[in-house]
């Protein structure tokens, strides 16, 4: 099954180039330039992972981050940053990112990486869906 | 070292740190772009290794944004020369409108970032002080900080350098006339010791919805950096 994935990021040559490498990978990619607006995108389709810079105007990517995350936890997201220094990183994770990736990034990796997100993305929907057949058999005395 | 010149030397190496940052976060943008565009012409590569004829148009797509990418990067670079060497000298005749669009693009991403937007009308006539480059650069940016620090979104900041009487001047005005500039809101210790240091007079302008900073036609020379 194909990996759906968001990437968001201000530059908008990256994010032309970055998505039709992806694409060329059977990554199904939607590209938006600034936080907002993927929070919008977010609330309407649905994303195996959110790929997206760190440094962005308006809003930056851990205050999009802990939005999305505190809507969608099963979100799984990737962080970009030109410095991955280890405050940026813990901070991150604290956040619940899935990862922190200094850029430039490499895309063999950062594919695995959606896969895994894909995978785990999967695994956090069927668990949901199992505990809510388990409470549907407690209610009826099953 | 006395309490002065510890608190400069500390605040200007913040400065120059905070600069510097923005500028690699710029410059690991644009590797970030080559990287991909070399990344794609390995691609194409593997793909005419495949049988597949290799895109004419999107190489030279490729190359052009490599060229555009380089371009950026030295036009980078060069401020960040200009602005290692703004400290070379104690004191020398400098060019207030000139450093204070220096400094703008220098923290461009910064301003992008807090979602500030200045206005920088080009002065009819040079506005010119004589004193050190890098601290004149910093004041600058001291005021642009704390101008930014009071968000009003959509409301643009106008800042003007002006020839006056009593000497070359910087105003800062927010065009709605939404932000409150008070003394409180743009002075704090470190811009105390810097403005006085640099012999920088500030002034609010209630009435205008600015705010005033004079500075000295030539910095004292008693004054050692």
């Amino acid at each position: 099954m194909t990996e759906r994935v968001l990437l968001v990021d201000d530059e908008e040559e990256y994010l032309e180039i970055m998505s039709e490498r992806m694409r060329a990978r059977d990554i199904d990619v939607t590209t938006s330039t600034s936080a907002r607006e993927a929070l919008d995108m977010i609330a309407t389709e649905s994303f195996d992972a959110v790929i997206m810079d760190f440094m962005m105007p308006e809003m930056n990517g851990i205050e999009a981050l802990k939005v999305i995350k505190e809507k969608n936890p099963e979100m799984q997201i990737i962080l970009l940053t030109g410095h991955a220094t280890v405050e940026k990183t813990v901070e991150a994770m604290k956040a619940g990112a899935m990862d922190l990736i200094e850029k430039p990034a490499d895309l063999d990796a950062l594919s695995e990486k959606i896969k895994n997100a894909h995978n785990q993305k999967a695994l956090i929907v069927a668990k949901k869906d199992q505990d809510r057949v388990i409470n549907m058999l407690k209610k009826f005395g099953m | 070292m006395t309490d002065t010149k510890q608190t400069l030397a500390m605040d200007g190496a913040r400065f120059f740190g905070e600069m510097t940052a923005t500028i690699s976060h710029e410059l690991k943008n644009v590797m970030a772009i080559v990287n991909e565009n070399a990344g794609l012409l390995e691609d194409m590569v593997a793909m005419n290794r495949q049988g597949a004829p290799f895109p004419a148009e999107r190489i030279a797509k490729v190359s052009q944004s490599v060229s555009r990418q380089i371009a950026r990067a030295d036009e980078i670079l060069q401020a960040m020369n200009r602005f290692a060497h703004s400290a070379d000298h104690g004191s020398e005749a400098v060019d207030v409108g000139e450093t204070l669009q220096f400094v703008a693009k220098l923290a461009d991403r910064l301003i992008m970032m807090q979602g500030a937007e200045f206005d920088m009308p080009t002065p009819a006539k040079a506005v010119i002080t004589t004193t050190n480059r890098f601290f004149l650069a910093y004041v600058i940016w001291r005021c642009m900080a704390a101008a930014m620090a009071m968000p009003q979104p959509g409301a643009p900041i106008r800042i003007t350098a002006e020839g006056t009487p009593e000497g070359p001047c910087l105003i800062f005005a927010d065009m709605d006339k939404g932000r409150k500039f008070s003394t409180s809101t743009i002075s704090s210790l470190e811009t105390e010791e810097i403005f006085g240091w640099f012999g920088a007079r500030l002034t609010i302008l209630p009435e205008r919805g600015a705010f005033r900073v004079l500075l000295p036609e030539k910095r004292r020379e008693e004054q050692p950096l």
